[in-house]
């Protein structure tokens, strides 16, 4: 969607969805700091507190000229980002908006109870083929977590795929105000790591996406 | 997040801010002197705020063990002219409520805010409770705040409410508005009030109670009219629409975007209320002098419609007013958009039947189906203990003594914190659980009746030191053979780690006073105190204590794995899992659950350490039968 498009039709929104502690919120900070740079109004509605340990926790953010509240109605989500696909997987069935973009880490957090063989497993393929019957308009799938891992280090997911989000130009906001966002809310000890895989994330997107032109 | 930017006397700066942190930046503004609060998701922002600005700005901020003790506190502080704020959780008003019935008949002096956070669906609470009633039920005036700005303002200008009327102002906000992030303008900081001085001139206290009771309702009375200066209330409208729309604080928000949706902007008036007690007439009656609707958008319970109806019913004329009580609107869980939609598109049909609202409006049919459909497909993903957590190694343990005794039907009593996750797997051993400190009193009924089972009681340290104390003191005065496990991890940890009398990390600052010396204080025969962690020994501790016939306390003591000290501690180890010995039993994924057990990538149905979500705690290796877990040391990071 571009940025003409998301003013004249109400906020823009964004997802981000994960397992407590993969970075969700700090992802949607780094966002919502960016988008005030670009002077829009942003929203961010996020679960705290004990409900989050280990658990699906997703963050909703909102970005335009006006933004009331900070819930996205159902089926209005202009781009997912998911941390971790069954998580992504959860948010898009309701949230999803027709031709909206996701953005998928490959790598599944195996859930306890599928772990010990009580519930059954959902299986990436699965996941991807649900998110295309959804009607996801782009459905770009990274392995963030290797990737994060070989770049800024294995805490970086999140930062990285923040990267990607913005290569593969489905986002309303420019680069320069995510790295901004980025150096302003990192504590000076991992600033070194979240730039690093912040620009590889943006770099691997424009790669693939130049793949993607040749073929 | 950097809140710094939030202590500076920079009006107009827009600035990215938690609601919380909107309400803390009110009470800078209006100069506050002395704050003090407990603990309590959502409420715990405001006060961490309050605390981290307090010695730039000079002012008193500190935790209270509960929000009783906070109550008291500002209201010393109050009877001092210093302008104070108690900050607390919705149910945190129940332990303070007492106070507050009190209090209110006094004529107050210096500017005195109530900060209740209610928690609609319970987000982070037990229960969903509607705190606008207590403002009603006291008698005292309360304001609710529908955006950021509004918090600020709204903190700002109740202390001045208060000095007008010589009264404590309750602030009601709710979880949505709390925890959510935009962006913020700041006011100006308004300069400090005078040196706090306690007039002993005259008499604290609402005594004899008639005269302090009339005097109570004639400030209220009052109070309309002082609070209808604020124009905290809006009305968006021409005079002429049949429907109204009425959105009671932060559910406004849910009102404006229902109605864009729908396209209805030019059809239908709006009513936002923010003055929760007195309810504002004068501003109602306009809405309901040419309205045949109203719909009632509001959280928890039907506060405001209910009270629209009955000012409806004066009006002499049929309106039809809908909400949470008329059914139109879900009678519990928090107010969510989709909802509001629903039920506005359905008020319209009803007003104009010829009036079609957008097809878009909301999801297909089909598209509910998929997403049903899909919801089916997706696995739970249980909530349990962090790696590295403290409360694990102890439910661990308490399995295996109740085990190695032979005990077998135990009466295991829970308390409010982190640790409430035992009521779900891996452990499944709580019983029992109400409200904070209810351990003690519940397990002490309990042994009494159920004299030929052992009752086993948890509760966290800063749960008992905040209501815990009380019921231990009824248990050790009666001798009832309860076994108290103390989870000590040094800090309020579901909140956020802050600190609390037991905090051993102060010693330096503050007076430590130790679970384990007021249990010895209290007579509690058997009292010992063990590392968590340090399983084994764990185990054969409370095999002992299980036996006892006398009460006993084990103060099972590690710091929470999130306290900072813990957080940022450098690992010095990671556990790995020989996959030679690993025969994948899963022993320890059912019974000691980490979140760093995953499957190993062989695809053997072995398992593995994630080294990411590893903390380097080192308890896991006793819980594997094959002894296949083995710690690797790290490299010192240069």
């Amino acid at each position: 969607m571009s940025q003409e498009a998301h003013n004249t039709q109400g906020p823009f929104n964004l997802i981000i969805a994960g397992v407590g502690g993969q970075g969700s919120i700090f992802a949607s900070q780094v966002v919502a700091h960016a988008a005030m740079q670009e002077g829009f109004s942003v929203r961010i509605a996020e679960t705290y507190g004990v409900t989050q340990r280990g658990g699906p926790v997703y963050s909703q953010v909102r970005i335009g000229k006006q933004v009331y509240g900070p819930l996205i109605p159902k089926g209005r989500c202009h781009l997912l980002m998911g941390l971790e696909p069954i998580e992504a997987l959860r948010r898009a069935a309701e949230y999803l908006a027709p031709g909206g973009s996701v953005l998928i880490n490959t790598h599944v957090d195996v859930p306890l109870e599928t772990q010990l063989g009580k519930q059954p497993e959902l299986r990436f393929e699965t996941i991807e083929q649900e998110l295309r019957k959804l009607g996801a308009g782009e459905l770009l799938a990274i392995d963030a977590r290797a990737l994060a891992e070989q770049a800024g280090g294995a805490g970086t997911t999140n930062v990285f795929m923040l990267g990607a989000m913005s290569g593969f130009e489905i986002f309303p906001l420019t680069y320069e105000s995510i790295e901004n966002a980025v150096r302003d809310t990192t504590r000076s000890r991992f600033l070194q790591g979240n730039l690093t895989s912040l620009n590889r994330g943006r770099e691997y997107a424009l790669a693939v996406k130049k793949l993607n032109q040749n073929k | 997040m950097n809140r710094e930017v939030l202590f500076r006397d920079t009006p107009g700066m827009g600035v990215l801010a938690l609601g919380n942190e909107a309400i803390a930046r009110g009470a800078i503004e209006a100069g506050v002197q002395f704050v003090t609060g407990y603990p309590g998701t959502p409420s715990t922002e405001v006060m961490e705020t309050l605390i981290e600005a307090a010695p730039e700005l000079g002012f008193v901020a500190y935790w209270s063990v509960n929000e009783k003790v906070a109550f008291d506190s500002a209201t010393g502080a109050s009877f001092s002219n210093a302008r104070s704020m108690a900050i607390m959780k919705h149910v945190g008003l129940n332990v303070a409520a007492d106070s507050l019935q009190q209090v209110k008949l006094i004529d107050i002096a210096g500017g005195f805010v109530v900060v209740s956070v209610d928690d609609p669906s319970g987000v982070s609470s037990n229960n969903e409770q509607d705190n606008r009633w207590y403002a009603k039920f006291a008698g005292l005036p309360a304001i609710e705040p529908a955006d950021l700005n509004e918090a600020r303002e709204m903190a700002k200008r109740a202390f001045e409410i208060s000095e007008e009327l010589l009264m404590p102002v309750i602030l009601r906000s709710v979880t949505r508005l709390g925890h959510m992030t935009g962006d913020l303008e700041l006011g100006k900081m308004e300069p400090k009030g005078q040196e706090p001085y306690f007039d002993s001139s005259r008499q604290w206290t609402p005594f004899p109670c008639l005269e302090p009771e009339r005097r109570l309702r004639e400030k209220l009375r009052h109070a309309g009219e002082v609070l209808e200066r604020y124009q905290f209330d809006e009305y968006q409208g021409k005079g002429s629409e049949k429907i109204g729309v009425v959105g009671a604080g932060f559910a406004f928000n849910y009102v404006q975007e229902a109605v864009d949706i729908l396209g209805l902007r030019e059809e239908v008036a709006l009513l936002k209320i923010s003055t929760v007690n007195p309810l504002p007439s004068r501003i109602i009656h306009r809405l309901l002098s040419h309205v045949n609707r109203v719909l009632v958008v509001e959280d928890v319970t039907p506060f405001l419609e209910e009270a629209i109806k009955a000012e409806a019913q004066e009006i002499g004329r049929p309106i039809q007013i809908h909400g949470r009580k008329s059914g139109a609107l879900p009678e519990v869980g928090e107010t969510i958009l989709d909802d509001v939609v629903l039920a506005l598109a359905d008020i319209v049909r009803r007003e104009s039947p010829d009036r079609g609202v957008p097809s878009d409006a909301f999801p297909s049919k089909e598209r509910a189906e998929r997403s049903a459909a899909i919801q089916k497909l997706i696995p739970r993903r249980q909530i349990g203990f962090c790696a590295g957590c403290s409360h694990r190694a102890t439910y661990y343990a308490l399995t295996k003594a109740l085990k190695n005794v032979g005990i077998e039907d135990p009466i295991v009593v829970g308390d409010i914190g982190c640790y409430t996750l035992g009521f779900y797997p891996p452990f499944s051993i709580l019983q029992t659980m109400t409200s904070m400190g209810a351990s003690m009193g519940t397990s002490n009924a309990l042994a009494q009746l159920n004299p030929s089972r052992k009752v086993i009681a948890f509760i966290g340290d800063s749960t008992f030191y905040h209501a815990g104390m009380p019921g231990l003191l009824q248990i050790a005065h009666q001798q009832r053979p309860v076994l108290i496990i103390a989870m000590d991890n040094s800090v309020t940890g579901s909140t956020g780690q802050q600190p609390h009398p037991g905090t051993w990390q102060l010693a330096d600052e503050r007076t430590v006073i130790p679970i384990e010396d007021i249990a010895r204080a209290f007579q509690i025969p058997h009292v010992r105190v063990v590392r968590s962690l340090q399983i084994k020994r764990l185990i054969k501790e409370l095999e002992e204590a299980l036996l006892l016939d006398v009460p006993a306390m084990v103060v099972s003591r590690q710091a929470c794995a999130l306290e900072p000290g813990e957080r940022w501690r450098e690992r010095t180890v990671v556990a790995k899992v020989d996959a030679a010995k690993c025969d994948g039993c899963l022993v320890c994924v059912e019974e000691y659950g980490c979140p760093a057990f995953v499957a190993a990538e062989d695809g053997e149905g072995k398992i593995a350490v994630d080294p990411v979500l590893c903390n380097g705690c080192a308890s896991c290796r006793v819980v594997c039968p094959r002894e296949a877990i083995y710690l690797e040391r790290l490299e010192p990071r240069k």
